[in-house]
């Protein structure tokens, strides 16, 4: 058991912050958080984004049915084509992609498998530059495979927009740390809901 | 007085008998010197009754009882005719007497004699004025001076206090309380104790034979005191944030957090994203094997914000 007074020597001494990351970060994932991220990981990532865009594709795909099913009843559905579904998932890939990279710099997919987009400062990307990279990536899906050869783990879209997908694990509960005294006033904790 | 008789040969009488006045012992050079003189005088007797027996002898045959009648007459005219003082003096003026005194007389023997005889110390207290003597001597000497230079003083105390029990003199024989009273009257105790006293190690030694802790059980009433204090200022002094924070960290809340609302979920998104980036690296490996690459710089600026969060959350706000 740590005594108080180690506590508040491990406080002055600066290493208490380590510790805090240390506390909510599983061991293994420590050494590599901040690194480009590989091809498997990407692609998973891409994955989960297409499957999330492909279930709402559907589900809105299923919504115009029903719609159509009760505004008339009794008459034959006449369904959108396969390419205007195509093509409304594309534009929803497109417009979620922009929308989370533009803002928080993770998809749902990038959260699940712990990745974050940065530009080449280490920013979240900018409007403009977030719907650049998402039409790279809507149009030209392929590009991750450079992943695989590229030396810096560079996409070609990363390659050409200098933008950068690292493991950045979301932490949650680091703010379960009260702040200091002359801090409470501030803005509400990032961990807070 | 001594007699003696001096026998010669011839017709008539022929003994002279002379007496000599035997002294008493004498007592100093004063007395060696008077019984000089007497001796002198006894010469000079003996020569002049000398004197007479040759006349008689010369001039008529006298008999034994004219000589007994006639010789201390003569005797007593002569001497009373002669100068003794300056005989005496003459004598004295021409013999070393301390000479003829050493050479003749057995000093030890008379001395040892003369003390047999005399009670010195009843002597000295009868007729010496010791007051006198010993004042002039205190005021001619200086003793200080003498006791300093020609005794082991350390000797002479180092030895008396071994013979003495200091401790029971000065209980028996001083009036303590009055002593004490007095040196505290006229001492500043205080000045004295912060310039000779090494306070530092009195209080150490103090310390060290005490037991603070079960004096303080025994003597403080504790709970007097702590009603008198001021809680709110105490509060105030205590650093409920770190102590709040010591208790986070002791009890690993953020692991309880983890664990009762991520649960099942969460341990499978954080093995799902380990697996993940095994399988990265293992591709990497595969195509840099293939490619001849030695090593990938994987280096990304900026820093990601599950390192970077809490010193966010720290930070004074702006």
């Amino acid at each position: 058991m740590t005594t108080f007074r180690e506590y508040l020597e491990r406080k002055s001494s600066g290493a208490l912050e380590a510790e805090a990351i240390e506390l909510s970060l599983p061991e293994a994932a420590r050494p590599f958080q901040g690194e480009r991220a590989g091809f498997a990981t990407r692609i998973v990532a891409c994955g989960i984004d297409v499957a999330i865009a492909a279930i709402v594709a559907l589900g809105v795909w299923v919504c115009i049915f029903l719609v159509k099913v009760i505004l008339s009843p009794g008459t034959e559905v006449t369904m959108p084509s396969f390419a205007w579904a195509i093509i409304v998932s594309y534009g929803f890939t497109w417009m979620y992609w922009t929308m989370a990279w533009a803002t928080t710099g993770r998809t749902i997919g990038d959260w699940m498998m712990g990745l974050r987009i940065v530009d080449i400062h280490g920013n979240p990307l900018s409007w403009p530059l977030s719907a650049l990279r998402s039409v790279f990536c809507v149009g030209f899906p392929f590009g991750l495979i450079w992943v695989l050869f590229s030396p810096s783990n560079r996409s070609l879209q990363d390659t050409v927009l200098r933008t950068s997908a690292i493991y950045d694990w979301a932490v949650e509960i680091a703010a379960v740390r009260l702040p200091a005294p002359d801090s409470r006033q501030g803005a509400p904790s990032p961990g807070s809901p | 007085m001594q007699y003696g008789r001096v026998s010669a040969q011839g017709p008539g009488p022929t003994d002279v008998i002379f007496a000599l006045r035997v002294p008493p012992a004498p007592q100093g050079v004063l007395g060696w010197v008077g019984m000089g003189a007497r001796a002198m005088v006894g010469a000079g007797v003996a020569v002049a009754e000398g004197v007479v027996s040759a006349v008689s002898r010369v001039v008529a045959p006298p008999t034994g009882a004219l000589l007994d009648a006639t010789v201390p007459v003569v005797s007593d005219a002569v001497v009373r005719r002669l100068d003794l003082r300056a005989i005496v003096t003459r004598a004295l003026d021409e013999m070393d007497l301390t000479a003829v005194v050493v050479d003749r007389v057995d000093l030890p023997a008379v001395i040892n004699s003369a003390l047999d005889e005399i009670d010195l110390t009843a002597l000295v207290v009868q007729r010496v004025d010791l007051g006198t003597i010993v004042g002039a001597a205190l005021d001619e000497l200086d003793l200080t001076e003498i006791v300093m230079i020609r005794t082991d003083l350390k000797a002479i105390v180092t030895r008396a206090l071994d013979e003495l029990d200091l401790t029971e003199i000065v209980l028996t024989r001083a009036d303590l309380k009055a002593i004490i009273t007095r040196a505290l009257d006229e001492l500043d105790l205080t000045d004295i104790v912060l310039d000779r006293v090494d306070l530092a190690r009195v209080v150490d030694g103090a310390l060290d034979e005490l037991d603070l802790t079960q004096l303080v059980i025994d003597r403080v009433d504790i709970d007097a005191i702590v009603n008198h204090v001021d809680m709110v200022t105490v509060v105030d002094k205590v650093p409920v944030v770190d102590i709040a924070n010591y208790v986070i960290e002791e009890i690993d809340l953020p692991r309880i957090i983890r664990t009762s609302t991520g649960g099942v979920a969460a341990d499978a998104m954080d093995t799902a994203r380990l697996q993940a980036h095994q399988v990265d690296k293992v591709s990497e490996r595969i195509v840099d094997r293939i490619i001849f690459r030695k090593k990938r710089n994987l280096d990304a600026p900026g820093e990601p914000q599950s390192l970077v969060a809490l010193a966010e959350e720290e930070a004074p706000p702006q």
